[in-house]
């Protein structure tokens, strides 16, 4: 299964960091190409694209066990997210690993440019909170 | 024709062909009750039998694959017609011609003909059904036994009238063989041997008489017994005096104690705080041989005559049954004190656990607790009840030695005791050595218990020397210096080293070298006792002791063994080692030959008992290389460990048994299930699934489809119920499904598979397809068939009405599952239903329903610890939005207290995560943040980790801890989140609590920011939050409804706008929300 991964450095608390992963209202401050969420119940929420208006991403939120990454997966395609926060001084680290399953291989440069574009908008948005 | 022979291993042939042997012990049980009871009978009433604890859906499928089992071996012989039924019953065809031995027994004792008694004694050589194990073959077994006896007595009878002696006493020794404690029968062959001139055998059965009923009830012979005695003794010996026995005490007499005044200080402080009614623990802590139990012993001593000293000590081999040291102190109570008065119901509790309460209070086992974790509880609380009682009338010393080899769960009961006896006149004195098992002191912390610790450390020089001198004043001071040295500060080898040299052994020898000359010096009867005491690694009664060494030599082992200081009489008429650096030594000089042997002859020893525990049976037939027989008296040690809740015990024999069973597939698949059941009462997931797969693994070796589906149907059954893992079990019952296909005749199997997926569905599936699938059983069964699974279905609508269908109120549907689950007998399926519906209505604001039903869950009788304490929380909360904190603190001591008792981390854990949510809302940020803490001690424990360090950062700044709460608030993002954190309501707390941080450190400008983003977030989730998926959602992700309601959005909008109007004008007070707004959400 093709993955990638990147990480930055964020001057924020990983409660900053944290809250904009955990909230999908706030996904499109972010998460380039999300237009809107809606229908957030328990872990999941319904992403919409700009370029697709109408056709709904259902999105999972969640974390691995042991509590230490959080993990957003689009239920559509399989592609997940595992975002690790760790503290460093006053801010931290976010890292990112991203896993495309075989069948979005195709995907793959589209999805590493769409998040390399998102990850510095997370960072910022943490550190403008 | 069909031949059955019962007595002994069960022995099928038809026509003279042997039946192939019935596998699995279950089968087997079930044809040897049948035949037992020939006729039909009832499937159900078959089923609840052999499986009482499972629907009984799941019972008589259960039954049916027995009975397939069965069906094939009297088919492999041409005898399959014998076994007839139809769908309601089962049973052995009276109408074939058959012989089985026990009939022919019933028979032949009824007749009236001396030979025919001979002849039904005859057929009883052996016991019955030698090679099961089930609670109702061994009644039936005693009851064959005394018959055997009885028969026996009336031939016996029979040859003396007819003026045949030496018959007559042959009959009546084989009489007393069946049972040995009849004194009437002891009586009649004292007499007889009398009679015929045999005066010297006549004393000696009297001998054997006194001995057997000094050991089995610490008694001696009836005044007619001894004057019997004494009359023979006159005639045969006139003139001679009565034997004496030697008087010795309980404890051999002591030397004084040396370098140990400190220590001894401590205890006696201890002892004197108890006397005065301040009870409690000390644990005395030191290597082997460094003189603990001596300690304790000089503070039993000095105790005083008016103290009760009771002892337990734990076994030094593997195979002790669980709470051995327990029933061994209670022995000694029972010798002890009267009979409490009859209102006291908990001595029929410890019945259970000792054969000499049974016998000295004349008090019948009270029938155990339904479930092993009550059974646990009320065997706990019995003996705490029993230690107060006993301490209220005399100040109690409670000695339990080497608690580093405890059970578990002797452990757990000793914390258990340990934390209650503050206000009690009894202390419990605790030896153990650094190494080997921590679980009492381990228990003991968690239960916030703090004994009195007293480590020992090795003899100085000085102390050595007057020690040796002490025991070896004979010897020279280099001599002694020598000893000294070899002792190296333990009180022990000093000791043995002086002897040693004191008698001429060379010091440079090591402990077995010092003792080899005085064990070669041993008369054999002596040799024979100390042999027997080293493979037993416990004391013996003395019952045992006389088995061992026959009646006649008893005095004389006892006397040479104790004399020459390697065994020692303990307490309650028991003789052990002086130490179990000597036992071990002893068992080292066995041969490996004579090692065997010595496990085998105890073995037979053991058998020869009232009681026998099956646990050691079997780690000495294991010895002795009889793995077939150890298995199964495994797996009935694992059974009775279970019935007394101490599921770790249960679960390491039930292991140990089906590895043994790895040959026979189908056995050892069911040994593996079992395990995984009683893995899941542990609450360990992980170990639940490698049992099973190792079941699944065997299953799919025999290639039998209907016994996969029904071990899948099994599977899911514990995951949805015991462990709590819906989706997951909604997975097994559709593999159950899979294997069944349509085409396996299995309508018992299927029909629970359905139910468990209606079940699942309603709670995380769809509730339409829910509905479906109820109404699909439904139709499968009708409620008289199956009450339970009738109950079952109904909690399923349950679930699809709070999941908000629209239709039937959640109220009117739990009514009736309550009612059809109380018809099935079901509490604990009453009790989950009334808590269910409370957290239901919390969580829709209904909070007087809630409280109401929280009572009747309360009142509906006893339930398991975890169920009594959801309760008991549920209440706390309704109450605390009710507005009655006057009772809330009540509700909460119940659920802690509860929680303590069951001993459960996780179920503590869960218990301070509620105390403490509870402590926050009454505005008791101190006593929340010690809740809160303890709960998050717990890593493994289910409640919502992220929500609790939110709380605890909350509490923390309510005491002025700002930089606490922002470290408590910095743990949130590494925390676990699940769909029962409810993750969209996390954010805009988090952000609320960062705004009350930023207002406690003045600043103003972040503050509003954070409560506007808090209010933000909260405003967001107006109106969309699915509380019926939510609720589900912590039912499956935290085993528990929401007993403190779901969130209520409104209220946290309303209370984070007030919080910044209190921001904009600080005149409010210290803080801007009363206590009482504060709302509260699930976590559990």
């Amino acid at each position: 299964m093709p993955e990638f991964m990147m990480s930055a450095f964020c001057g924020s608390p990983a409660e900053e960091v944290w809250k904009l992963l955990y909230d999908p209202y706030r996904f499109s401050e972010w998460w380039c190409g999300t237009a809107r969420v809606a229908n957030v119940t328990g872990d999941t929420a319904t992403r919409y694209m700009a370029e697709w208006p109408d056709f709904p991403y259902p999105t999972r939120v969640t974390t691995r066990s042991d509590g230490t990454r959080v993990i957003i997966s689009c239920l559509l395609s399989d592609i997940t997210q595992e975002w690790t926060l760790e503290p460093d001084g006053v801010g931290c680290v976010v890292r990112l690993r991203v896993e495309v399953p075989d069948a979005e291989s195709a995907r793959l440069a589209t999805v590493r440019d769409e998040l390399a574009s998102s990850l510095p908008r997370l960072i910022a948005a943490a550190e403008r909170a | 024709m069909l031949h059955a022979r019962l007595f002994g291993p069960l022995r099928i042939s038809v026509n003279t062909d042997a039946a192939p042997d019935v596998t699995g012990l279950k089968p087997r049980a079930v044809l040897a009750w049948l035949l037992m009871h020939p006729g039909l009978h009832p499937r159900e009433s078959v089923a609840a039998r052999f499986w009482p604890d499972v629907l009984d859906t799941s019972a008589r499928g259960s039954l049916r694959s027995a009975l397939w089992v069965v069906r094939a071996a009297l088919e492999a012989v041409g005898g399959a017609e014998y076994l007839v039924g139809d769908r309601a019953r089962v049973g052995i065809d009276v109408g074939r011609p058959r012989w089985v031995d026990l009939e022919d027994v019933i028979r032949l004792a009824r007749a009236n003909d001396p030979g025919d008694w001979e002849a039904a004694f005859g057929l009883m050589t052996e016991p019955l059904l030698a090679d099961l194990t089930d609670d109702w073959v061994l009644e039936a077994r005693d009851e064959y036994r005394m018959l055997a006896a009885e028969l026996a007595r009336r031939i016996a009878a029979t040859a003396d009238a007819d003026g045949r002696p030496v018959d007559a006493i042959a009959w009546t020794r084989r009489a007393l063989a069946r049972d040995r404690l009849d004194e009437a029968t002891h009586r009649l062959l004292i007499t007889r041997l009398a009679g015929a001139g045999e005066g010297a055998q006549a004393l000696a059965a009297y001998e054997r008489c006194r001995v057997i009923l000094r050991a089995e009830f610490g008694t001696g012979p009836s005044d007619d017994t001894r004057a019997l005695a004494r009359s023979v003794r006159v005639d045969a010996m006139p003139g001679s005096p009565p034997p004496v026995r030697p008087n010795r005490s309980s404890k051999p007499p002591v030397g004084a104690l040396v370098g140990r005044s400190g220590p001894l200080s401590v205890l006696e402080t201890a002892w004197a705080r108890a006397t005065a009614g301040d009870g409690g623990v000390a644990i005395v802590s030191g290597a082997a041989g460094i003189g603990k139990s001596r300690l304790v012993d000089e503070l039993a001593a000095r105790a005083g005559p008016e103290a009760l000293v009771i002892r337990g000590v734990a076994a030094e081999v593997e195979g002790s049954p669980p709470l051995a040291p327990w029933s061994e102190a209670l022995d000694e109570i029972a010798s002890a004190i009267p009979a409490p008065p009859p209102s006291a119901t908990w001595a029929g509790d410890l019945a259970r656990l000792s054969l000499r309460i049974q016998q000295a209070w004349e008090c019948p086992p009270a029938p155990a607790a339904a479930t092993p974790e009550l059974e646990r509880i009320r065997l706990f609380d019995a003996v705490l009840e029993c230690l107060r009682w006993a301490a209220a009338s005399r100040p109690l010393l409670v000695i339990l030695e080497d608690v580093h080899l405890i059970d578990a769960t002797s452990a757990a009961l000793a914390a258990h005791v340990g934390r209650r006896l503050a206000n009690t006149s009894a202390l419990m004195v605790l030896t153990r050595r650094p190494e080997g098992s921590t679980a009492v002191l381990d228990a003991l912390a968690r239960l916030n218990a703090a004994p009195a610790l007293i480590v020992l450390s090795p003899l100085d020089p000085a102390h050595g020397r007057e020690l040796a001198a002490a025991v070896a004043p004979g010897l020279s001071a280099t001599a002694r210096d020598e000893v000294v040295v070899r002792g190296d500060g333990n009180p022990l080898l000093i000791v043995q080293a002086a002897r040693a040299r004191q008698a001429g052994t060379e010091v440079s020898e090591d402990l077995r070298g010092w003792l080899r000359p005085t064990l070669a010096r041993l008369p054999g009867s002596a040799r024979l006792l100390v042999d027997i005491s080293a493979v037993a690694g416990r004391s013996l009664d003395l019952g045992e002791v006389a088995s061992c060494v026959g009646p006649e030599h008893t005095d004389e082992a006892v006397d040479a063994a104790c004399a020459a200081g390697f065994l020692e009489e303990r307490p309650g008429r028991r003789l052990g080692f002086t130490h179990s650096l000597i036992r071990d030594a002893c068992y080292a000089e066995l041969g490996s030959g004579r090692r065997v042997w010595a496990h085998g002859r105890l073995v037979e020893i053991l058998e020869e008992r009232p009681r026998q525990e099956p646990a050691e049976l079997a780690r000495h037939l294991l010895l002795t290389g009889q793995d077939q027989r150890a298995r199964e008296l495994l797996a009935r040690a694992a059974a009775q460990a279970r019935a007394i809740g101490a599921l770790n015990e249960a679960a390491g024999f039930l292991r140990e048994a089906a590895v043994l069973a790895d040959g026979t597939p189908a056995l050892a698949a069911e040994l593996w299930l079992e395990l995984a059941s009683i893995e899941a009462g542990r609450a360990d997931r992980a170990a639940v699934d490698r049992a099973f797969q190792r079941a699944v693994a065997l299953l799919e070796q025999t290639g039998d489809r209907r016994a996969l589906a029904s071990a899948w149907g099994q599977h899911a059954l514990l995951l949805w119920t015991t462990l709590c893992y819906p989706r997951e079990a909604a997975a097994a019952y559709q593999r159950c499904l899979e294997l069944l296909g349509e085409s396996t005749n299995a309508p018992e199997i299927r029909v629970l598979a359905l139910a468990g997926q209606a079940k699942a569905e309603a709670l995380i599936g769809d509730p339409a397809r829910a509905a479906q699938l109820a109404d699909a059983v439904a139709a499968r069964i009708e409620p008289s068939d199956d009450p339970a699974l009738a109950a079952e279905m109904a909690g399923a609508r349950l679930f699809i009405g709070i999941r908000g269908d629209g239709g039937t109120p959640p109220s009117q549907l739990a009514d009736e599952a309550i009612a059809l689950a109380n018809a099935a007998g079901r509490t604990e399926l009453a009790y989950t239903t009334a808590i269910t519906t409370a957290s239901a209505l919390a969580a829709k604001g209904d909070i007087e329903g809630a409280l109401g039903y929280t009572d009747r869950a309360l009142a509906s009788g006893q339930a398991g610890a975890s169920l009594t304490s959801q309760a008991y929380a549920a209440r706390a909360f309704a109450l605390l939005r009710l507005g009655r904190p006057e009772q809330v603190s009540g509700a909460v001591a119940a659920f802690m207290d509860i929680a303590r008792g069951a001993q459960d981390p996780n179920l503590l854990a869960v218990a301070h995560f509620d105390a403490g949510t509870i402590a926050l809302i009454e505005d008791r940020p101190g006593v929340a943040i010690e809740h809160l803490q303890q709960a998050l001690a717990d890593p493994g424990a289910r409640f919502s980790r992220p929500l609790a360090q939110m709380y605890l950062a909350e509490a923390e700044l309510r005491v002025g801890q700002i930089d606490r709460a922002e470290a408590a608030l910095g743990c949130v993002p590494f925390e676990p989140v699940g769909p029962a954190d409810l993750p969209a309501t996390l954010v805009p707390r988090l952000a609320r609590i960062q705004g009350l941080i930023a207002a406690a450190r003045g600043d103003r400008e972040l503050a509003d920011r954070r409560l506007a983003e808090a209010e933000a977030g909260w405003g967001r989730l107006q109106g969309t939050l699915d509380l019926g998926d939510a609720y589900a959602a912590v039912i499956v992700d935290l085993g528990r409804p929401p007993v403190a309601g779901l969130v209520e959005v409104c209220a946290e909008v309303a209370r984070v706008r007030a919080e910044r109007a209190a921001l904009i004008d600080p005149s409010g007070g210290r803080r801007p929300v009363a206590a009482n707004t504060t709302t509260i959400s699930t976590g559990g």
